[in-house]
């Protein structure tokens, strides 16, 4: 469904005028159908052992399902901020939007080392080609260049380590791996080659520089597309195949991501770049849940997505209320956080107090989870020290709401925002505070994906 | 033997340049060791720009190069592939004809070198 669509919204996209974006609108329904289709054809009991597609290439388990489903509905939220007037029209947004959901859709399914550098390229490639897409910017060129250059040399350092774990294993097949290394004891450096190029594309610590300046230069609306996107689906990637990556290398890239995403943005004033720690930081905290391979890492990541996309929104929202520091992001600054909408803030502050880790808010509870987790496999001196950076990350999220509050004095006034966004911004915030009502429900399903 | 070879080349290389910086004769001067531009000096950079088509055609001649390589073994085997290789094929070459009606909308390798200076349309505009 998804590749016909993309044929045809290719093909679409040149006949129709396009003086504005109400074209993407055609793009959220479709999405939303293959979402439905999705749904639809799920049946957990016979998909437990896992369906293998296109000649063992790739496997349809339920370790992924959340995650593919989570990332179905985040790019249906963030397609319907693109027909509002504040995005600048461009017909190829649509196509490269789904042919890199196609890319993210089959990533988690690999089960084969070609088809995981053909699956990582596609999904890099529009990922690049969507940094630059609004090329008036010469920021966002630039980014667009940055991206591709780093981008491909870890796709290098991932195709030398399939070379590497060909001589070794004698098969290009990751279940046959699988079962290989139960007999095969060796210690060898491949493995953490190939996971070594896969968080230098997520942009862990200590590789993290190019991402930083990435998400600096694109603008605000492709920055809340690419800062999660790419994340989520080789986080799924390395969760679903938890024995090919060592303990202790995944081990080293949280503590520097964590170290790294709690001090760093300590003396940052630009929004972006603190998102875009704040985003390492919280990828860090997965690492821990990926290697006790506990159901913590759905939970983290189903409220991790909910407030990504209220925070941007809200950044994006925000863009036309205040002066803008330039036309592809509008919002940079701190001190620009001094707004007449008071209910945006409120929002903002809510997503705030959930990466904070509050009680009400969900990112507690998934904070608890993974903190359970990872006692339970001993891992007491990680626990201790995602609780320490969280706790320095409190520092830089209460200075925003402490520049936010500068706004309380400011006059009422009638702001009129797009109606669609307010509404998917207000549907989110929703979802966002009660979480803790639907959690018990969702775990008792989530146990059984993942065993 | 792989990691041999990995540490023989570069050696080689360096080896050859080494021998070149040690053994070699160089009395450099300007005229010598700038680029060549029959003769004259050069004051600036000598590239010039081109029309941005030249590099459209030499950049989609890879896909559809390789599609056309790509058909090469049905043609031979069809018949041995029956009506599940013809679907395939059909299938395959769909993709791409969307695609290439795609690149044919947009008009990606026009060459048209039209040149319209606007402000003679300006001034017969005043005088009628």
């Amino acid at each position: 469904m998804l590749f016909t669509s993309i044929l045809i919204f290719l093909v679409l996209s040149t006949y129709i005028c396009h003086n504005d974006n109400s074209f993407n609108r055609l793009g959220t329904i479709t999405v939303a159908f293959i979402t439905l289709m999705f749904i639809s054809s799920l049946n957990i009991v016979s998909i437990s052992n896992g369906i293998t597609l296109f000649n063992n290439w790739f496997i349809f388990k339920t370790i992924n399902l959340p995650i593919i489903f989570m990332m179905l509905l985040f790019i249906m939220s963030w397609l319907t901020y693109s027909s509002t007037n504040s995005i600048s029209i461009n017909f190829n947004l649509l196509v490269l939007v789904l042919t890199n959901l196609l890319g993210l859709m089959t990533l988690p399914l690999v089960n084969d080392l070609l088809m995981l550098y053909i699956i990582i390229e596609l999904q890099s490639y529009t990922l690049y080609l969507m940094t630059g897409l609004y090329n008036k910017s010469y920021n966002s060129t630039r980014a667009s260049m940055l991206y591709f250059m780093t981008g491909g040399m870890a796709s290098t350092i991932m195709l030398m380590s399939m070379y590497f774990l060909f001589n070794e294993y004698g098969t290009m097949n990751l279940n046959e791996m699988n079962m290989l290394q139960n007999y095969n004891n060796t210690f060898n450096m491949t493995e953490m080659m190939l996971m070594m190029g896969l968080m230098f594309k997520m942009g862990m610590a200590p590789l993290h520089r190019w991402s930083m300046s990435v998400y600096n230069y694109a603008p605000t609306y492709m920055t809340a597309y690419m800062s999660i996107v790419a994340k989520l689906s080789m986080s799924s990637l390395m969760f679903a195949n938890y024995w090919l990556f060592d303990n202790y290398v995944m081990l080293l890239f949280m503590y520097m991501s964590l170290l790294m995403g709690a001090y760093k943005p300590l003396y940052q004033m630009n929004l972006k770049t603190m998102l875009a720690y704040s985003g390492m930081l919280n990828f860090g905290y997965l690492l821990l849940s990926v290697m006790s391979y506990d159901m913590s890492y759905y939970m983290y990541m189903m409220q991790y997505v909910l407030t990504h996309l209220l925070m941007f929104m809200m950044l994006l929202s925000a863009g036309e209320l205040v002066t803008p520091v330039s036309k592809w992001s509008p919002l940079l600054f701190m001190n620009q956080l001094n707004m007449n909408n008071n209910y945006l803030l409120m929002s903002l502050m809510m997503c705030m107090f959930s990466l904070m880790g509050m009680p009400p808010t969900p990112g507690f509870f998934s904070k608890l989870f993974i903190m359970e987790s990872s006692l339970m496999d001993n891992y007491m001196f990680e626990m201790m020290l995602l609780m320490m950076c969280s706790v320095m990350a409190t520092y830089y999220y209460a200075n925003m709401m402490k520049m936010s509050m500068n706004s309380m004095t400011n006059k009422e006034q009638t702001v009129y925002m797009n109606s669609t966004v307010a509404y998917m911004m207000s549907v989110t915030t929703m979802l966002l505070l009660t979480f803790y009502i639907y959690l018990p429900n969702m775990i008792e399903g989530l146990m059984m994906m993942y065993m | 033997m792989f990691t041999m070879y990995m540490m023989m080349a570069p050696m080689m290389a360096c080896a050859l340049m080494m021998l070149n910086y040690l053994m070699s004769k160089s009395n450099g001067y300007m005229e010598k060791d700038g680029p060549f531009e029959c003769g004259f000096t050069s004051y600036q950079q000598s590239r010039s720009s081109f029309n941005v088509t030249f590099m459209l055609v030499a950049m989609l001649f890879l896909p559809f190069d390789l599609e056309m390589s790509s058909i090469l073994p049905y043609v031979m085997s069809a018949y041995n592939n029956g009506m599940y290789g013809l679907m395939m094929v059909v299938t395959f070459l769909m993709v791409l004809v969307m695609v290439f009606m795609y690149e044919m909308r947009l008009n990606a390798m026009k060459l048209d070198r039209k040149y319209e200076s606007k402000s003679k349309e300006m001034k017969t505009r005043l005088y009628s």
